[in-house]
């Protein structure tokens, strides 16, 4: 499951930078990778370490967006605690398809909606309860963001 | 510094041209909008100017502020008269010092955040995204401008007025 903590924690890390220096190039082989490229950045996983951008052309990893590198680092090492206010809303549905797949804990610190997520359920980790209703997601996040 | 500054960074593959109008202008919106990018050429530029293959039309120096941890301030203090960009990732820009230092120089701020600053005050005008105008494939040039977060809307009532801020529609970037 996808577990928040919203708000300032010291632990966060910064998952651009991580994936700029630590990722592993057989990640991209992933489909569930290649799959984040292309739903974030709308770019094609070519081979090797060549991502086909349709704004910058060909690009190796370390130009994809913020948000596509914190997601992977999400996916990628589900045992660290990555800081998602790198990522987008349009992040967020992928976002929650990590979390069915895997126990991952995000930091978020602005209000990321799930609009495009039909069965929402997150646990959040500032009220230790499990929500699965919208509302209740957006009024118990703008407690603490 | 006062009033509005057009800024152009034009490059073979990509334009931005944006108009900053206040001293607090805050970008967010999706991932992959082209903001890291935006900044990116803006650093080229300051590094090399024109020899490194980008090109700036500004009336004033367009700098992209990073610093370690601890020594914002006094880097930041020897900055004049320029609008200041500075990406997301930097912690600093959240404390009440930086609201302090924003507050006492005449540097207009450009701020890469989707978290909220609550210590400056900055207009929901000033909030916006970058968006991609008309079509797009590599290696025709991409034409990128600013556009508004949020539209503000007055709405009457016998009762009270209220100010709804509402999400504005990307526009032709997805896709």
């Amino acid at each position: 499951m996808l577990h928040i903590c919203f708000g300032e924690m010291e632990n966060a890390n910064y998952g651009p930078d991580w994936f700029k220096v630590n990722y592993d190039p057989k990640w991209l082989k992933d489909p569930f990778v290649q799959k984040i490229i292309k739903d974030v950045d709308k770019s094609e996983y070519v081979d090797g370490l060549i991502i086909n951008s349709p704004v910058l052309g060909p690009i190796p990893p370390e130009r994809l967006s913020g948000g596509a590198q914190t997601l992977i680092m999400i996916y990628e090492k589900p045992e660290l605690i990555f800081d998602a206010t790198s990522c987008g809303e349009n992040c967020a549905k992928i976002l929650h398809e990590i979390g069915m797949q895997k126990d991952v804990t995000i930091n978020l610190n602005y209000l990321m909606k799930f609009d495009d997520v039909e069965s929402l359920k997150v646990y959040i980790k500032n009220e230790e309860r499990v929500i699965t209703d919208m509302e209740d997601y957006i009024m118990t996040a703008v407690k603490y963001v | 510094m006062t009033g509005s500054h057009r800024v152009i960074i034009d490059t073979d593959h990509m334009k931005y041209d944006f108009t900053i109008r206040r001293n607090i202008t805050v970008i967010l919106g999706d991932s992959g909008s082209g903001k890291t990018t935006l900044v990116g050429y803006l650093q080229m530029y300051s590094n090399r100017g024109p020899a490194s293959g980008v090109t700036l039309q500004s009336d004033v120096p367009c700098v992209v502020f990073t610093s370690v941890a601890g020594l914002w301030k006094p880097l930041l203090n020897e900055i004049k008269h320029s609008i200041i960009f500075i990406d997301e990732g930097q912690p600093f820009i959240f404390t009440q010092d930086f609201a302090e230092a924003v507050k006492n120089s005449d540097n207009y701020y450009v701020l890469i955040t989707r978290r909220p600053i609550h210590n400056l005050p900055y207009s929901t005008k000033e909030i916006y995204g970058i968006r991609t105008v008309g079509r797009y494939s590599f290696p025709e040039k991409v034409y990128q401008e600013f556009y508004p977060i949020y539209e503000t809307e007055i709405e009457n009532s016998p009762s009270h007025n209220t100010i709804l801020l509402y999400p504005k529609d990307p526009g032709s970037f997805s896709g």
